[in-house]
């Protein structure tokens, strides 16, 4: 197997003791048109010819330069409360398309109904796995709703900036993943970035 | 997935396709890679990078004096060839032996990094590549085993940056290929980002 192997995988935190329960790592699949022109971008060290698209559908011209919220266009650093970029999570079933800009219904920050609390997305360190290299990006989130909520999709947002240095989202990961987080639950979802030889 | 392909084309003296490996399966995204990928998407500066004489070095996230990240648009980063062929491991930090630029024996001069500016859409997905020409005036042949990649960035010494290059590709090929004297080679790298 070559290239970069994504895995995914959902942790429980058990509600007594705040110990993390592992789950299952299994297989992630979809790398989305953002991703491709994000790094196609940055390895050319040139504003992106083409218009892209973020996460609320608009189009802009991304710019190759460094931000300091943006960094150099791969950033999902998002803080805790923050559910615009880093790892989302949603409730859609359609089936991922190559060409998906955002999350088919994205589950919001908050305690209302229908809603999680986002919690600060984590970059684990370079460590390694058999085989080469894992990086982890990781994201928990709370059930404060009342009620039970399903996830169906889970997605991750890279943050950018057009080239009036505005900041913008945009999805490079999209899968659909099914992950019932009971009222007063936390669990917390993975992306696995391993890089084989 | 996403996957990592590469193609030597071999050209002879006027230009014409001699051979062609097609797209190869590539293997090898090195630990270096890896890190990269960590240190960009936390926005922070790292360490612990280790460069091509296996050095580790610190990396300035937001300085862009001389290093910006997987820039291959400079001609010290990008695609590079080598003769080595010690199979790779992830730890890998440089080529086995990496051919040098220049005319001289067991030299190749390499050209300036062809930019492909854009994407395109596959079956499966969405593809982009970069490129990279290599010419024989060495006046014998030379055989390339290995291509890799290497970026560059910049480390804060704390009087002001230093840059750097550390290697994120290395691929040893199946069978090693032959670029006779006054013959060229065009090494690409393929990266297929798919559903």
């Amino acid at each position: 197997m070559s290239g970069i192997r994504l895995m995914t995988q959902w942790d429980t935190v058990d509600k007594k003791t705040g110990l993390v329960i592992p789950g299952e790592a299994v297989p992630g699949h979809s790398w989305v048109k953002g991703a491709a022109q994000i790094f196609s971008m940055r390895l050319n060290n040139l504003d992106f010819p083409d218009l892209v698209k973020d996460t609320a559908g608009a189009t802009f011209t991304l710019d190759k330069d460094y931000g300091a919220s943006t960094g150099w266009g791969m950033v999902v650093d998002a803080a805790s409360g923050d559910d615009t970029h880093g790892i989302q999570v949603g409730t859609g079933t359609t089936a991922v398309a190559k060409a998906n800009h955002q999350l088919n219904t994205k589950i919001a920050h908050g305690t209302g109904s229908g809603q999680l609390e986002y919690k600060a997305v984590v970059v684990g360190p370079t460590h390694g796995i058999s085989g080469g290299y894992r990086v982890t990006v990781s994201r928990q989130f709370d059930n404060n709703s009342g009620a039970t909520i399903t996830v169906q999709e889970c997605g991750m947002v890279w943050t950018c900036q057009d080239t009036s240095l505005v900041q913008k989202y945009v999805l490079v990961l999209h899968d659909l993943q099914v992950q019932a987080i009971l009222n007063t639950e936390s669990k917390i979802f993975k992306y696995h970035l391993d890089f084989l030889v | 997935m996403m996957k990592l392909s590469y193609q030597l084309i071999v050209k002879d003296k006027d230009g014409n396709i001699k051979s062609d490996t097609g797209k190869m399966d590539a293997h090898s995204w090195v630990k270096q890679a890896a890190q990269f990928f960590e240190f960009n998407m936390k926005n922070a500066d790292g360490s612990g990078i280790k460069d091509l004489n296996s050095i580790e070095r610190a990396w300035d996230i937001s300085s862009n004096t001389v290093g910006i990240p997987f820039d291959i648009s400079d001609s010290t980063t990008g695609v590079f060839v080598g003769t080595g062929s010690t199979a790779v491991t992830s730890s890998d930090v440089v080529l086995d032996a990496a051919i040098p630029d220049g005319t001289s024996a067991g030299r190749l001069v390499h050209g300036a990094p062809t930019i492909y500016e854009g994407i395109l859409g596959t079956s499966t997905g969405w593809t982009h590549l970069i490129e990279r020409d290599f010419q024989n005036d060495s006046g014998a042949t030379i055989t390339i085993n290995e291509v890799g990649v290497y970026t560059k960035y910049d480390t804060n010494t704390g009087a002001g940056t230093s840059p750097n290059t550390s290697m994120l590709i290395r691929d040893v090929l199946g069978t090693g290929v032959a670029v006779l004297d006054g013959e060229s080679a065009v090494v690409r790298y393929f990266f297929d980002w798919d559903v």
